[in-house]
Parts: C-alpha cells; sequence; structure tokens
C-alpha cells in the first residue's frame, strides 16, 4: 500500500496547526499550496535517491562492438550498477564507475586500445572532449569493445510527480497523486518536509522544530538503510 | 507473540487521550494519525507485521518482485529448502561475474539455487539462475507485509500488550510536535524508549552506531574499564571516580 499525496499533506497540516484539507490551503500563509507540494515532491526523490529503496532493471538493448556512447532510461535518477553481458556466451560482467581523467590515469591507452569488454563507465563525459560536462543522460563506457553485448543498468527511477505543481489541488482530487515511495518509507518523506517546512526562512522558522524533524528524516533513512543491508550475520 | 490481544482503534484512541490533556489542540484526526504513524514507525523496526507469499521460479529468471502487499522479505525457502541470505554488496565481491551465472556454469557455480539477496525493498535476486526443469519450483518468501493503518473506529490491531505503553508515549510524542515549546520537550524520552524497544525485536538495530545514539544505547563510555582506580559502575554514587565523568553520559540526553 501507498500513502495518497493528499493524506499526506492532510497529516503535514495537522502537525503544523493548519486545517486539514488535503494541502488545498495553509491560511497561516506561512506556505503555500505549491511550495509544500514541491517539497513534498522533492522528499520523495531524496529518499529514493539515499536509499535506493525502489530499483529498477533496465536492459539497453544490443551493442555492437565499438560501441562507446549509449543513452541512459529517460526517467533515470541515478544510477546504481551498471553490468554488461557479453551475447555470445552470456557471460556477465560487472563494470564499475570512472572518470575520464582515473581512466587516463589507470590505462593511459584506453582509447585505441581494445578488449573484450568495457573496463568502465562515465556518466556525464560522452562528448567527445574529455572532461568536459556531457548529456547527463548518456553513458560513455571506458575502453573500446571488440565483442558485442548488451548493457544491463540497476538505477533509482524518477518518482512521478503528485501532480501538476501549478494546481495541486484539482490534480491531487483528480487521482494519480500516490506516492512512489513504500509505506515503510513514508516517516522518511514526512518528517523531511516538515524539516522544509520549518526550515524555511520566513516568519514560520522554527529551528527546534526543524533540527528534531531532521533527526527524524535521518533515523527514518538509516533504518531502511539497515533493512537492506542487514541480512548478513 | 506472547499476550497478544486485538485492540481497536477506538480503544487506543482513549489509551492515548489518557496521556494529554483533552485541550481543542488535540483532535481524533490527531490522535488517529500519531497512532498509524506510529505502526509505520514500529513495522519499518521491527518488522513485526509478517505475510507470506509464493512465486514460481521461472527459467533463466535471477530477479523477482514481490507483490505490493510485501515490503521487504526476510527470508526465502525453494522447495522447502531455506536459501542462503546474502547482499549484493557481498554477491559483488566475493562473487564476480554472479549476474551471469546459472545452474549449469559449472565449476565453483553452485548446482542449484543456492543464494538470495534483496535488491531494494520489493525486489530480490535468486543466484544462480535455474536453467534446467529440476531445478525450478515454488519460492516461498516470509516477508513484512504493508504497516495496518487503522481507519474506523471498530478496526482491530493485534499488539502485544507489553509493547503497547512504548507505542503509546511515542504516539503522544508525534502528536505534540505541533506544540513545540517545553510540553513537546517534556515527551522526547518517550522517542528514546521507543526506540530502545524496538533495537530489543530487531538486532540489527542495534549494530547501527547512528540508531543506539538515538535509542539511548551507546554505553560503550560507561561500561568500558577507564585507568584503574576509582572505576565507578554505572549507576555508582556521583563523583566516586571517573565513572561518574558527567561527559561519559548517554548520548540520548541532549536529542532534541
Amino acid at each position: 500500500m501507498a500513502f495518497r499525496g493528499t493524506d499526506v499533506l492532510s497529516k503535514l497540516q495537522g502537525r503544523l496547526i493548519e486545517p486539514r484539507d488535503g494541502g488545498a490551503s495553509w491560511p497561516s500563509e506561512l506556505w503555500t499550496p505549491q511550495e509544500v507540494h514541491r517539497y513534498l515532491h522533492e522528499q520523495q526523490v531524496r529518499v529514493l535517491r539515499e536509499t535506493g529503496c525502489l530499483i529498477s532493471i533496465a536492459w539497453l538493448g544490443l551493442t555492437v562492438p565499438g560501441t562507446t556512447v549509449v543513452d541512459l532510461p529517460e526517467d533515470c535518477l541515478q544510477v546504481v550498477r551498471i553490468g554488461w553481458q557479453r551475447t555470445t556466451d552470456l557471460k556477465h560482467f560487472e563494470i564499475p564507475p570512472a572518470d575520464l581523467f582515473e581512466a587516463d590515469m589507470a590505462r593511459s591507452g584506453w582509447i585505441t586500445e581494445s578488449q573484450s569488454f568495457p573496463i568502465a563507465y562515465s556518466i556525464g563525459e560522452a562528448d567527445d572532449v574529455p572532461n568536459q560536462r556531457g548529456d547527463l543522460n548518456r553513458l560513455r563506457l571506458i575502453g573500446s569493445c571488440t565483442d558485442p553485448g548488451i548493457i544491463e543498468v540497476w538505477y533509482v527511477a524518477l518518482p512521478a510527480p503528485l501532480a501538476d505543481q501549478g494546481n495541486p489541488v484539482l490534480d491531487a482530487i483528480a487521482a494519480a497523486d500516490i506516492l512512489t515511495v513504500p509505506d515503510v518509507a513514508m516517516p522518511a518523506v514526512l518528517w523531511g518536509t516538515l524539516e522544509q517546512q520549518t526550515a524555511k526562512v520566513a516568519r514560520g522558522a522554527d529551528q527546534p522544530r526543524a533540527s528534531y524533524a531532521r533527526e527524524m528524516r535521518t533515523i527514518a533513512i538509516e533504518s531502511i538503510q539497515i533493512i537492506l543491508r542487514g541480512w548478513e550475520a | 507473540m506472547p499476550y497478544a490481544t486485538p485492540i481497536s482503534l477506538a480503544d487506543l484512541r482513549e489509551r492515548l487521550a489518557d496521556r494529554w490533556e483533552g485541550v481543542p489542540f488535540w483532535d481524533v484526526d490527531d490522535a488517529n494519525d500519531a497512532l498509524n504513524e506510529t505502526l509505520l514507525w514500529w513495522n519499518l523496526m521491527t518488522g513485526v507485521w509478517r505475510r507470506r507469499e509464493t512465486i514460481p521460479l521461472a527459467k533463466l529468471a535471477m530477479d523477482y518482485a514481490l507483490s505490493s502487499s510485501l515490503t521487504y522479505p526476510l527470508r526465502v525457502e525453494l522447495n522447502g529448502r531455506p536459501l542462503t541470505p546474502g547482499t549484493i554488496f557481498s554477491l559483488d565481491y566475493t562473487r564476480p561475474g554472479w549476474r551471469g551465472w546459472q545452474t549449469d556454469t559449472g565449476g565453483d557455480v553452485p548446482r542449484r539455487v543456492e543464494t538470495w539477496a534483496p535488491v531494494s525493498l520489493m525486489e530480490i535476486v535468486v543466484v544462480p539462475k535455474p536453467i534446467v526443469d529440476a531445478d525450478l519450483g515454488t519460492l516461498v518468501i516470509d516477508g513484512v507485509c504493508d504497516t495496518p493503518q487503522l481507519a474506523l473506529d471498530t478496526d482491530l490491531l493485534e499488539l502485544d500488550e507489553g509493547w503497547l505503553v512504548p507505542l503509546l508515549n511515542f504516539s503522544l510524542h508525534l502528536a505534540a510536535y505541533k506544540l513545540g515549546g517545553p510540553r513537546w520537550r517534556t515527551t522526547i524520552p518517550f522517542r528514546t524508549d521507543f526506540f530502545a524497544a524496538a533495537a530489543e525485536q530487531n538486532i540489527a538495530l542495534q549494530r547501527s552506531q547512528l540508531f543506539r545514539t538515538y535509542a539511548g544505547l551507546d554505553l560503550g563510555k560507561l561500561q568500558r574499564p577507564r585507568g584503574g582506580q576509582g572505576q565507578d559502575a554505572p549507576g555508582a554514587p556521583a563523583g566516586s571516580g571517573e565513572g561518574s565523568d558527567a561527559a561519559a553520559q548517554p548520548a540520548d540526553q541532549e536529542q532534541g
């Protein structure tokens, strides 16, 4: 079960002594509906990115020998892991991240040499000019490979926006306002939003409660991370 | 779960109301929100509400998505045989190339499905990939289900009577956040108690230094012998030795 955005907004209103109406109005005028809505979306993105609590796996299709630049999935927020599978014998290789500077230092002839599989990958350096920021949605394979293969990407997907941020009230009522995070991750989103609200540089700034909300968010994030790494003795 | 008795939302709210003065600050929605959020925290930290799910193992498939009602897995069986739990980190660093492993790969690769690991809260991998019919079967996954959320006064929750006090006190603490100031700060120790109760249920929490700090469990400074002479046991009269140093108090006392 996932939570509705309007329910979470009502909970936030309750915590901040505002009338509960699904985030449609904030009579204190310390916040606007649009900004709280954006805070909530930003916190979802933050929680997903920090914890990797939801991972998507995509295969980027066949790469012919010599391929060095591949487009990442459009909803890719953060790459978690890249693998490359040789199509001839289905052998799988994990590809580590590196930037072009590291590649130069590690293997000076990497541009001209070729090997059977890529030695590393880099994101944001897909252009031909090394160390210039390239397209962040493109993956550059470091090392030209001679064998055909397919690239596997594990990534954190961007959550669906809760509603049109220009008119959150109508869009929220129109549905499509389900949080992407699983229910156990909701406290992290809730307290992150509270932190953002109480830390707003404005009349409503409340440092003790902002610090406290930050602590609660940190504990929730840590608890999720414990789940994901905690099985082994 | 000893002494578990179903308790309704109305009963929980009544017991929560015992802990505050019924001034107009508090209403039914505040109480329900605080109680339901407490249940979310409790399930996140202890995984106490569990459910079993079965998924057929498919040929050449390594990744399995859990249903939306199973938030995260705790153990996995295949045809009555428990699989060894692992992590992606341990697989990467101890078994390079594991993503390509199949039961017929040979060499050091196991000849049957041996290991499972969580990819995320709602997805697992099994290693190696089954390749022949004899490897197939049914995965039985015992996992944590969605946290019960109480909406109607008559909704029932099965809860260990021993957890009730830390849970209700934590609900009080969450609800008091709206007040801020000294009345809210008075309830902060209830958070410490709640985290300590969660750590009793889930040993994995106790391995986290951050969590131990917030749960008031980081007592290392009090328990370590320090300097030989004048060593006090924790709780010894103040000033009788180094162990009574104020700096050695539990770290949580200044939280919040």
